[in-house]
C-alpha cells in the first residue's frame, strides 16, 4: 500500500488541522528540548574549562565562588591570597602558578589581571595587536571588542565600584594593546591586563607627580623615616603614558600584593598529589580541583532539573492523552473513509498503516519543529545571553 | 437469458443463501442465482428489500448465515476475511451508491485507488486510468479533486475506479440514484459499455425501471427480502 502517498495527501488536504497538530506537538516538546540543549551546552562548556584547569588555589571561603570567579570571571571571592602564595607554589617546584587578580570592571566587563603564562595556558591567540605587557595596557576578549567596537589603540575606562565611594581609586583610562581571537569561552568576555595594572585599577598602586613637584598643601611631612608623606587628596594620573609610567608605584611589601586566585599547573600526577596534600592543612589557602566543584554545581542544577523533568513528564502525558483523544476523534470523523477503503478491499492492517503513517508524520514534523526551534533557541542564547 | 450468457460458465453463483440483521431484523433469502461471464443483470425491488445487502454479500463485505456464494471462482463462505478483501480488490469492481470518493485525492488518484490500497503495482494501470478518463470525458479533470466536480463527473470517476483493475464482475449499487435522466443514461451506457469492453459481468441495483431494457436479465426482490 502506498501509505506514504495517502498520508501525505491527507495531511496536505487538511492543512489547518495538520498545522495545529504539528504546532501542538512542537510546543509541548520545545521546552524540554530547549532546556536539555541549554543544559548540555552550558555543562559542556563548564566542564571543558574545568577539565582544562588542573588545580586552583584560593583563600578559604565558598568553593563555588572561587571556581566561578577564577574560571569564568563571575562574581567575587570572599578574600584574596597574596603574591607570597604565588612565590611559595613556584618555590615548591611542584606546579607552575598563574595568578589572577580580578576585582574591577571596565564598562561592565571584568578586568582580569594575570601574567602572559595565562594566555599560553589557555591557548589564546591574538586577532590583532599585542598582549598587555605594559602598565596601563589591556587586551580585550573578542566579545568585548565586538560589543564595544574596540580596536587596537582605542581607550577603555575602568568603572568605579560606587559613585558614592569617595575613597575609591580613580578610574584608569587603559590603552587597548590587543584583541583576542574568539574562543567561545569566558575569555571572550574579559578585559585582560597585567597584574600591576590590575592593582592600579584596584587602587593598590597609583601614579602621581613626584613629591618635589607637589604643591605645598599636599605635603604632610618630609625627612622622616617614611620619607616624604603626601596627602591622599593629591591628583593621581588617570592614564598611563610613556611620560608618567615611571611615576606609578605600589606602597608596602610586594609579597603582600593581592591575587584573587591562582591557577596551579602541576608537572605530573605526583606533584599534583603532593600539592593537594600540602594545602589540605593550610589555614590560609585552599586547593581545589575545579572539575570536582563544577560537577558539584552541575549535580545541584541537575537535582533541580528533576523537578522540571517531572513537570514536563506530567505535561507530556497530558498532551499525549489529548493527542490520543484528537486522533481518536479524527478516526471517528473519518470512519466513512475507513469504511470505503475496507469495502474496496484494503486490509485492516493496511488502513491502520495509512493512519499510523499520517499521525507518525505529524508527530515527526512536530518533534522536528521543536528540535529546530530548540537549536535556534540554544544558539540564540549562546550568542546573546552570555551569562548562561 | 441470452445465448451468450447461456453458453458461458456462471461467474456468480448463489445457493440457498440466508442472511439476517439480528434475530428480529430484516432477513434476506435467495434460493438460487447465477450470473454468467459478461452478462448484464439488473437487481430491482422496493426500498429495504435487500438489494444492497445482496450486493454486499456478493462482494464478500457481508458473510451469509448459511448457503453458498461463489464469485469469480472463489467460494466466499469458505474464505477468510483477508482472502475476501483480496478477492474484492483483484476480481471485483465496486460502484457505491454514495460513490465514496476520497476528497484528498485527485481524480487520477481516486481512479487508481485500488492500487494504492493493496493491489500490486501494475505499470499499465496509470495508462489504463488515463484511457478510461478519456473515454468517459474526464481527461481534462485528472488533477481536480472530487469537491470540484459535478455529480455526473463524480459518478464517472467512481465508474472508472471500478473498471481500472479490469475486474471479472462489476457490482454497482444505484450509481445513478441522484442523477437526472440524461446523465443517468450516459453513466449507465458508460458503465455497461466499458464493462463489455473488458468482458466483465455487471450486477447493478437500480430503482429506475426505464433502465431495465439495457440489461439482459432482471432479478426482482419483494419487500420481504425474498428473491423472485
Amino acid at each position: 500500500m502506498r501509505a506514504w502517498l495517502l498520508a501525505r495527501r491527507s495531511i496536505a488536504h487538511a492543512r489547518v488541522r495538520s498545522a495545529v497538530l504539528v504546532l501542538a506537538v512542537a510546543l509541548t516538546a520545545l521546552l524540554p528540548f530547549a532546556v536539555e540543549g541549554l543544559l548540555g551546552s552550558v555543562s559542556g562548556s563548564l566542564t571543558a574549562r574545568a577539565d582544562a584547569t588542573p588545580l586552583l588555589l584560593g583563600a578559604p571561603g565558598s568553593r563555588f565562588d572561587l571556581v566561578l570567579h577564577a574560571l569564568y570571571f563571575r562574581g567575587q571571592v570572599d578574600a584574596p591570597l597574596t603574591m607570597r602564595v604565588v612565590g611559595d607554589v613556584r618555590a615548591s617546584g611542584l606546579a607552575a602558578p598563574i595568578p589572577i587578580h580580578s576585582r574591577a570592571t571596565a564598562r561592565g566587563w571584568p578586568v582580569v589581571g594575570t601574567t602572559p603564562d595565562y594566555f599560553r595556558f589557555r591557548g589564546l591567540d591574538l586577532a590583532e595587536g599585542d598582549l598587555p605587557f605594559l602598565l596601563g595596557e589591556c587586551c580585550v576578549g573578542a566579545e568585548v571588542a565586538a560589543t564595544l567596537g574596540l580596536r587596537v589603540g582605542d581607550k577603555l575606562l575602568t568603572d568605579r565600584r560606587s559613585v558614592y565611594a569617595i575613597d575609591d581609586g580613580y578610574p584608569l583610562r587603559m590603552r587597548v594593546a590587543g584583541v583576542l581571537a574568539p574562543r567561545s569561552s569566558a575569555d571572550d568576555r574579559a578585559v585582560f591586563v597585567s597584574l600591576p595594572t590590575a592593582w592600579v585599577v584596584d587602587g593598590i598602586g597609583h601614579g602621581h607627580a613626584p613629591a618635589a613637584e607637589q604643591p605645598e598643601e599636599n605635603v604632610l611631612a618630609t625627612g622622616g623615616s617614611k620619607g616624604t608623606v603626601l596627602d591622599r587628596g593629591i591628583v593621581e594620573f588617570q592614564e598611563v603614558t610613556d611620560a608618567n609610567r615611571g611615576e606609578f608605584h605600589f606602597h608596602g611589601d610586594a609579597d603582600e600584593l593581592p591575587v584573587t586566585a591562582i591557577l596551579a599547573l602541576p608537572d605530573d600526577a605526583k606533584a599534583r598529589t603532593l600539592l593537594r596534600g600540602r594545602y589540605r592543612v593550610d589555614p590560609d589557602a585552599r586547593l581545589l580541583v575545579p572539575r570536582e566543584v563544577v560537577d558539584e554545581i552541575l549535580g545541584f542544577v541537575l537535582r533541580l532539573k528533576t523537578f522540571f523533568d517531572a513537570n514536563v513528564l506530567l505535561v507530556g502525558v497530558a498532551t499525549l492523552l489529548l493527542l490520543g483523544l484528537i486522533i481518536a476523534l479524527q478516526i471517528q470523523a473519518r470512519s466513512r473513509e475507513i469504511e470505503t477503503l475496507q469495502k474496496l478491499g484494503a486490509s485492516r492492517s493496511a488502513v491502520a498503516r495509512v493512519f499510523a503513517v499520517e499521525f507518525g508524520v505529524t508527530l515527526a514534523l512536530g518533534l522536528a519543529l521543536a528540535l529546530g526551534l530548540a537549536m535556534i533557541g540554544v544558539l540564540f542564547a549562546r550568542e546573546y545571553l552570555p551569562w548562561l | 437469458m441470452t445465448e451468450r450468457s447461456a453458453a458461458s460458465e456462471p461467474i456468480v453463483q448463489v445457493r440457498t443463501l440466508a442472511f439476517g440483521y439480528g434475530a428480529e431484523g430484516f432477513r434476506l433469502e435467495v434460493d438460487g442465482l447465477e450470473v454468467r461471464a459478461g452478462e448484464r443483470v439488473a437487481v430491482v425491488g422496493p426500498s429495504g428489500s435487500g438489494k444492497t445487502t445482496l450486493l454486499h454479500l456478493l462482494a464478500g463485505i457481508l458473510t451469509p448465515e448459511s448457503g453458498r456464494v461463489a464469485v469469480a471462482g472463489v467460494d466466499l463462505g469458505a474464505s477468510t476475511d483477508a482472502q475476501r478483501r483480496r478477492h474484492r480488490l483483484e476480481k471485483l469492481g465496486l460502484v457505491f451508491q454514495e460513490l465514496e470518493l476520497l476528497d484528498h485525492l485527485d481524480v487520477r488518484e481516486n481512479i487508481l485507488l485500488p492500487y494504492l490500497i493493496g493491489l500490486p503495482a501494475d505499470p499499465r494501470a496509470p495508462a489504463r486510468a488515463v484511457e478510461l478518463a478519456e473515454r468517459t470525458g474526464l481527461a481534462g479533470l485528472l488533477r481536480r479533486h472530487p469537491r470540484d466536480l459535478s455529480q455526473g463527473e463524480r459518478q464517472r470517476v467512481a465508474v472508472c475506479r471500478a473498471l481500472v483493475t479490469e475486474p471479472s464482475v462489476v457490482l454497482a449499487d444505484e450509481p445513478t440514484g441522484n442523477l437526472d435522466p440524461s446523465t443517468t443514461a450516459r453513466v449507465v451506457d458508460l458503465l455497461l459499455g466499458q464493462a463489455s469492453a473488458i468482458g466483465a459481468a455487471v450486477v447493478m441495483v437500480t430503482h429506475d425501471h426505464g433502465l431495465l431494457s439495457r440489461f439482459e436479465r432482471t432479478f426482482d426482490f419483494d419487500a420481504g427480502g425474498r428473491f423472485r
